[in-house]
């Protein structure tokens, strides 16, 4: 029985987010749409793209299919067809080889579900990603119901946004690195800095002894803004919906108090930005597993309702079908 | 309009359908006939057996058409043979233009994890990376007119959630569709909103496709354009 739904998605920003475009002097700029007024007068609101959704749940579905099969040496155009889509490399002149992209679809859902293209045929993605719109003046008239309602629909956008300042320091002015240069090094870097500062002195600018330091800023959505959207499906068989459950909850970095799932969206998530909550709505809400964070040296975490039987049958789908997928996949790529 | 027949079974009204639009619509097109949009749902209502067993059009010579519920209008070309499609309007409105890129990320961090390779080219070849450029066309709403079953036309366009292209990164997304009855309107004044074959219009021809798959060369024909300002109007 084939499937079609959405999960409705209530994001809730914990952290500061940055989804960018484009830079202003050493500000990273956040991306923006352009979007018409009710009295027809456009404006420019923040959101996150839907390309961004939807490339972490590829992204999180094809690591956890590679970690069920165990495979982690792969070959460079595999590499390009699982993580990107792949690209067309044959013409249709001598055929079009249909059996063997059905077939690449059904022994690995996951490409099924987001789409490929491989030799001369290009497949549709059966998931589509919505954009994650801010809650906000500007966007009133495409709101939700429920998001109607929150105090956050009567601000406007600039409510929201605010700036993240860094520093980047320049390495050899710690001792202890200074002291892991060679002596010719060390000179060069003296000399260069007592040129610059003779250069300042005297009121002219040096090249020598560039640094990297440096103050960078990003333009961020705030922590506590919140944004919705949706994940819509079509025609999904079993294994791929187990898929995409999988990729969610393989993307998933743990459970909020608050009751909703914390993914991470948008740049430098590794320095903690970009941590949001979602809460979903929608029939395969209840699938999606919350990862168990053991305090060992495990650091995969535990994907999908281990229990589901979905979910297991997916596992023991991907594995039965190990050797198959591997051909299939250096055949197509 | 000259040597042009309407087929216009009993039960079909002039419609007007209108788009509630959430997002951009990313089109290189600004066309989007309505017969396209209701050709979408017809396929994605088929069963999915049924859907499945259907034969991949891109390499038909002559894909087959979908029995769609509007009014048809043929016409015998200037070389005798028989042109016929929908009777339906192209989008109408007004919209600002502009532009999405969409990027394509070269995937640094699985090949350093998971191949051997040693130089990569990310800024050449069918892989590069990319900031794709699309053309948007920023509405609130979009309408189009056809002669067609009000019950059916509903059934079909409910089904279609976004138009345009990039739909699965959220552009063109409908929040809500609207088909009311046209009183006043009649198929003349639908057919001079849309394309059609150059026996019949006056006017620079261009080889365009007349009904969908609209991006299928085995469509093509000699067309005329409509004129824009019939179309850039609000609906």
């Amino acid at each position: 029985m084939n499937k079609h739904g959405k999960l409705e998605m209530r994001v809730t920003t914990l952290e500061a987010l940055h989804h960018g475009a484009g830079s202003s002097g050493n500000t990273a700029l956040l991306r923006t749409e352009d979007v018409i007024l009710d009295d027809g007068r456009r404006a420019k609101v923040p959101f996150v793209s839907g390309n961004t959704v939807k490339h972490m749940i590829r992204e999180a579905g094809v690591r956890h299919a590679l970690s069920v099969l165990g495979l982690d040496r792969l070959s460079v155009p595999v590499v390009h067809l699982l993580f990107s889509g792949g690209h067309l490399s044959k013409t249709g002149g001598a055929g079009v080889d249909m059996r063997r992209a059905r077939r690449l679809s059904e022994v690995f859902p996951i490409l099924g579900l987001c789409g490929f293209s491989a030799g001369n045929v290009m497949t549709d993605s059966k998931v589509r990603c919505s954009k994650l719109h801010l809650v906000c003046e500007e966007n009133r008239w495409r709101l939700p119901a429920d998001c109607l309602e929150m105090p956050h629909a009567a601000q406007r956008s600039g409510a929201y946004r605010g700036e993240e300042m860094g520093t980047r320091r320049e390495p050899t002015h710690s001792a202890h690195v200074r002291a892991l240069l060679s002596d010719a090094d060390r000179k060069l870097l003296d000399d260069g800095a007592t040129e610059k500062l003779e250069a300042s002195r005297a009121g002219e600018a040096s090249e020598r002894g560039a640094s990297a330091q440096m103050i960078f800023e990003h333009e961020v959505l705030l922590p506590g803004a919140r944004l919705f959207g949706t994940i819509g499906y079509h025609g999904l068989g079993d294994m791929e919906l187990a898929a995409l459950v999988a990729a969610l909850s393989y993307a998933c970095d743990g459970a909020h108090p608050g009751g909703g799932l914390l993914y991470r969206f948008g740049a430098r998530s590794s320095v903690g930005m970009g941590l949001c909550s979602v809460q979903f709505e929608g029939a395969a809400k209840r699938l999606i597993g919350v990862p168990e964070f053991e305090p060992s040296d495990e650091v995969l975490p535990a994907v999908g309702n281990a229990g589901d039987a979905a979910m297991v049958a997916y596992v023991e789908h991907l594995r039965k079908y190990r050797d198959e997928i591997v051909t299939t996949l250096e055949q197509s790529a | 309009m000259r040597g042009m027949r309407i087929d216009e079974p009993a039960g079909m009204t002039p419609l007007r359908v209108v788009a509630h639009l959430g997002d951009a619509v990313a089109s290189f097109d600004e066309a989007l006939p309505l017969d396209a949009l209701l050709a979408h749902g017809q396929y994605v209502l088929l069963p999915v057996a049924e859907r499945a067993a259907m034969p991949k059009v891109d390499f038909e010579p002559e894909p087959a058409d979908f029995d769609l519920p509007l009014a048809r209008w043929r016409v015998e070309g200037d070389d005798g043979r028989l042109a016929w499609g929908w009777v339906c309007t192209h989008a109408m409105g007004i919209w600002h233009r502009g532009m999405v890129e969409v990027r394509r990320r070269y995937p640094y961090g699985p090949l350093l994890e998971m191949t051997d390779a040693g130089k990569v080219t990310p800024g050449a070849g069918p892989e590069k990376a990319i900031d794709k450029p699309v053309p948007t066309l920023l509405a609130r709403e979009m309408t189009w007119y056809c002669v067609g079953r009000k019950d059916l036309v509903r059934r079909l366009i409910r089904v279609i959630p976004a138009i345009g292209k990039l739909r699965g990164h959220g552009h063109g997304t409908v929040l809500r569709w609207e088909v009311g009855r046209a009183p006043g309107v009649t198929a003349d004044w639908i057919l001079e909103r849309r394309r059609l074959p150059a026996a019949v219009r006056e006017g620079a021809a261009q080889k365009r496709a007349i009904r969908p798959p609209y991006w299928h060369r085995g469509q093509h024909t000699d067309c005329v354009e409509p004129d824009a300002a019939l179309l850039r109007v609000a609906g």
